[in-house]
């Protein structure tokens, strides 16, 4: 898969969790299909931070869909200039957000990824920023450190993503399995780990 | 470099507690020590500030941090790699709460350790004991021949150097404790190596109940057990036919107690034969089983009594191991460089138990004779080691052997007659004798009663290092008592000479008789044809 444009971020609710408007299919000439917006789906914001093109990762763990019709409440309504498409018609009323968990970082030279961090990015995200999909090749760059799969946002990603944490590094690790099978037992075990403990906790 | 950190105080007031993230180098029975500064008198009495190093064993170990099960789920997969996936520092994860036992720091004045009691501060920095501290204060072989009998357990080969001091081993007594296949006979005999150094030259004796000894034979060839004054020491192999008793030498008590169920009329008759002939000018030092059975005879001619004693002596000794004038001559077997290796093999139990009686007993004698000044054949101590020492020395039951050893290890210090006791079941052997040996290497044991008999006997050895004890591997041991500062695991040494106790090699005998039976071309022979057949009709 390669990268596409989603949407653009519109608001957030911490460092890490921000809120990310979809394009809406008439905004593109390429709009995004719901698979490009799916529960789970890597993405990455493009920076310039110092001369160095940095690319903030995150992924959708949530999503939300608005009707700007019913008592037009959502954040959309306060952009003035979005709000010039809206009252004209009401053509477009459905809105869908995206909740994006920021999961670190990478630094870019030339297209290719030379190097990456599981941190909480130390640089914020600004509105209208432009959010789109991580491709398959740099899905996997950015979890390799050393040449091996490194989940060390794990924790911060269980805590924001909080009840669907599990379901999403579920995910996470089974596109990261097909991706590397020599390591398919490691990340066997942690995936049973973290869907055990679900269990055991509903039980 | 310190590689832990002192965290609380242990539970006993002796103890402290502290962390380490090492799960290589700390292995329970490591040596560590703290640093501590004490005021000290110097020669006049002026108070001055020293800093020691407090020494102490580690004794119990516990995880304080690791993995989570979890991480553990499948076998094949490394925890380090799970946790290195999520990003959990993965190097130096485990951290390891250690217990330590205080022993003291090393008092060059009195050549051992001294306890200052007091438990180190939280915080304070732990190291590991260095290698040479550890070979010059485990054992004080200041002045006295020394007995190199291995290296210290956990510590790399050759790295601390385990050596015994010969004077105080062979003096107070030596026991060497293990389950059967352990080492002990193996240990035995590196000492017998030591012992035979030209810097020991020990009067050595070996009682052999099962014929393992005889290699030791080849040290009188060695290069390094030759002497620059032409010293080379001798090794001598005394079969069950050199073996002899002299019956003149034995007691009344010997005598009645080898005879099959006397009557009280027949033991006052035998008192009687006997007395006359102690009397006698005509016996003196020779006189024959024949003899004792003629002066059981009245004058008027053999009666009952006399029947009943001629059988009952004729089969207690009417044997080769009985004679009428020769006997183990303690001269001949006792001499300072020699190891006489006496082979009891063939020995039944009850002749291995007179034997021990009679020739410990002679020892013993002419060793207090030496020491009181009086004229003696060994005027030299002797060191003698007992293999099967439940056998000679019984916890419950007879033995002809346990009154003699009994003062032997009590008194026998005093005398410079040392006893070795080896054993495979330490609850077999009577207390005393086993408490009385005041050296002891143990090594590998399962049994509880053992362990039990060891802890009574043994006021030295921590739990800490009996728990050790059932995972001992061959030539693993604990060394403790008097010959050492302080208890210590150690690896006991190779030999240089060949083993004499291969265990049998059970298959193998089974197929090379197989292969030479199958040999025989025609195995089955008509009964009237085999061998004794004529023999078979003769019975009939
Ligand atoms: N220090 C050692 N170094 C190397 N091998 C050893 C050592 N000690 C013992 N062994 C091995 O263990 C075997 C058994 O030792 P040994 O014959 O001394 O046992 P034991 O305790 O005397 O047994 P038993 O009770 O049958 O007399 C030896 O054949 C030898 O191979
Ligand atoms: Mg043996």
């Amino acid at each position: 898969m390669v990268s596409k444009k989603i949407g653009k971020v519109i608001g957030s609710n911490s460092h890490i969790d921000y809120t990310c408007e979809i394009y809406r299919k008439r905004d593109k000439d390429n709009p995004p299909t719901p698979a490009d917006h799916s529960f789970g789906q890597f993405v990455y914001i493009e920076k310039e931070i110092d001369g160095k093109n940095i690319h903030l990762i995150g992924v959708i763990y949530d999503s939300q869909i608005l009707d700007p019709d019913q008592g037009r409440t959502g954040p959309k309504l306060a952009e003035p200039h979005e709000q010039e498409l809206f009252h004209p018609s009401y053509i477009e009323e459905k809105m869908t957000l995206a909740g994006i968990a920021l999961l670190g970082y990478c630094e870019v030279d030339d297209d290719e990824f030379c190097s990456n961090e599981h941190c909480v990015p130390p640089w914020t995200i600004e509105i209208d920023d432009i959010v789109r999909t991580l491709s398959d090749k740099d899905f996997l760059k950015f979890h390799e450190v050393d040449g091996e799969i490194n989940l060390g946002y794990y924790q911060n990603l269980m805590e924001l993503a909080g009840p669907f944490g599990t379901d999403l590094l579920s995910k996470i690790i089974d596109q990261l399995k097909d991706m590397k099978p020599d390591e398919e037992k490691t990340l066997e075990v942690i995936q049973k780990n973290i869907e055990f403990s679900k269990r055991i906790k509903g039980v | 470099m310190p590689i832990g950190i002192v965290s609380e105080p242990g539970r006993e007031a002796n103890e402290f507690k502290f962390i380490t993230p090492d799960d290589e180098k700390l292995k329970t029975g490591e040596f560590v020590y703290y640093n501590v500064s004490l005021e000290t008198e110097d020669e006049d009495s002026d108070l001055f500030s020293k800093t020691h190093k407090i020494f102490a064993r580690v004794i119990n170990r516990d995880e304080c941090r690791g993995y989570p099960d979890s991480f553990l789920a499948d076998p094949e997969v490394n925890p380090k790699h799970v946790a290195k996936k999520l990003g959990v520092i993965s190097e130096d994860m485990e951290l390891y709460r250690m217990t330590a036992k205080i022993i003291g720091y090393y008092d060059t004045r009195l050549n051992d350790f001294t306890n200052p009691r007091i438990v180190p501060k939280s915080g304070t920095k732990v190291e590991l004991a260095p290698d040479d501290d550890l070979e010059k204060f485990l054992t004080n072989i200041e002045d006295v021949a020394e007995a190199f009998i291995g290296d210290l357990l956990h510590r790399n080969a050759g790295a601390v150097d385990i050596k015994l001091p010969v004077d105080n081993f062979t003096s107070t007594h030596l026991s060497i404790l293990a389950s059967t296949g352990s080492g002990k006979s193996y240990t035995c005999s590196v000492i017998a190596e030591e012992l035979m150094k030209p810097d020991s030259r020990a009067a050595m004796l070996i009682l052999d109940p099962h014929a393992e000894y005889h290699t030791l034979k080849e040290i009188e060839k060695m290069e390094e057990f030759k002497g620059n004054d032409g010293y080379k020491p001798k090794v001598s192999i005394w079969g069950p036919e050199d073996i002899r008793i002299r019956f003149a030498e034995l007691s009344f008590r010997e005598i009645i107690s080898s005879l099959h169920n006397p009557s009280d009329a027949q033991e006052q008759r035998l008192r009687e034969a006997w007395n006359r002939i102690q009397s006698s000018d005509d016996y003196g030092q020779y006189y024959s089983v024949n003899d004792l059975i003629s002066e059981c005879i009245p004058e008027d001619g053999s009666d009952a009594i006399s029947d009943a004693l001629t059988w009952r002596l004729r089969n207690a000794f009417d044997r080769e191991l009985f004679d009428h004038s020769r006997n183990l001559s303690i001269s001949e077997l006792l001499e300072p460089g020699r190891v006489s290796i006496l082979q009891l093999d063939t020995i039944s139990a009850i002749d291995q138990q007179l034997i021990v009686n009679i020739l410990f007993r002679k020892i013993y004698r002419e060793r207090i004779n030496c020491e009181r000044n009086r004229d003696t054949q060994l005027d030299f101590p002797v060191f003698a080691i007992l293999e099967e020492g439940h056998r000679f020395a019984p916890a419950n039951g007879e033995s002809r052997s346990l009154p003699i050893l009994r003062t032997i290890l009590s008194e026998g210090r005093k005398f410079g007659f040392g006893i070795g006791v080896i054993s495979q079941r330490p609850s077999k052997i009577d207390d005393d004798i086993l408490s009385q040996c005041k050296t002891q290497i143990i090594m590998q044991i399962q049994n509880p009663n053992d362990q039990d008999a060891i802890r009574r006997a043994v006021e030295s050895v921590g739990e800490d290092l009996l728990s050790e004890l059932p995972g001992l591997t061959p030539g693993q041991s604990v060394v403790a008592g008097d010959s050492v500062n302080t208890p210590f695991l150690c690896k006991i040494r190779e030999r240089h000479t060949t083993h004499g106790a291969e265990s049998l090699k059970t298959s193998k005998r089974w197929r090379e008789s197989w292969t030479k039976n199958a040999q025989v071309p025609d195995k089955v022979v008509d009964a009237d044809q085999d061998k004794g057949a004529e023999d078979r009709e003769e019975l009939l």
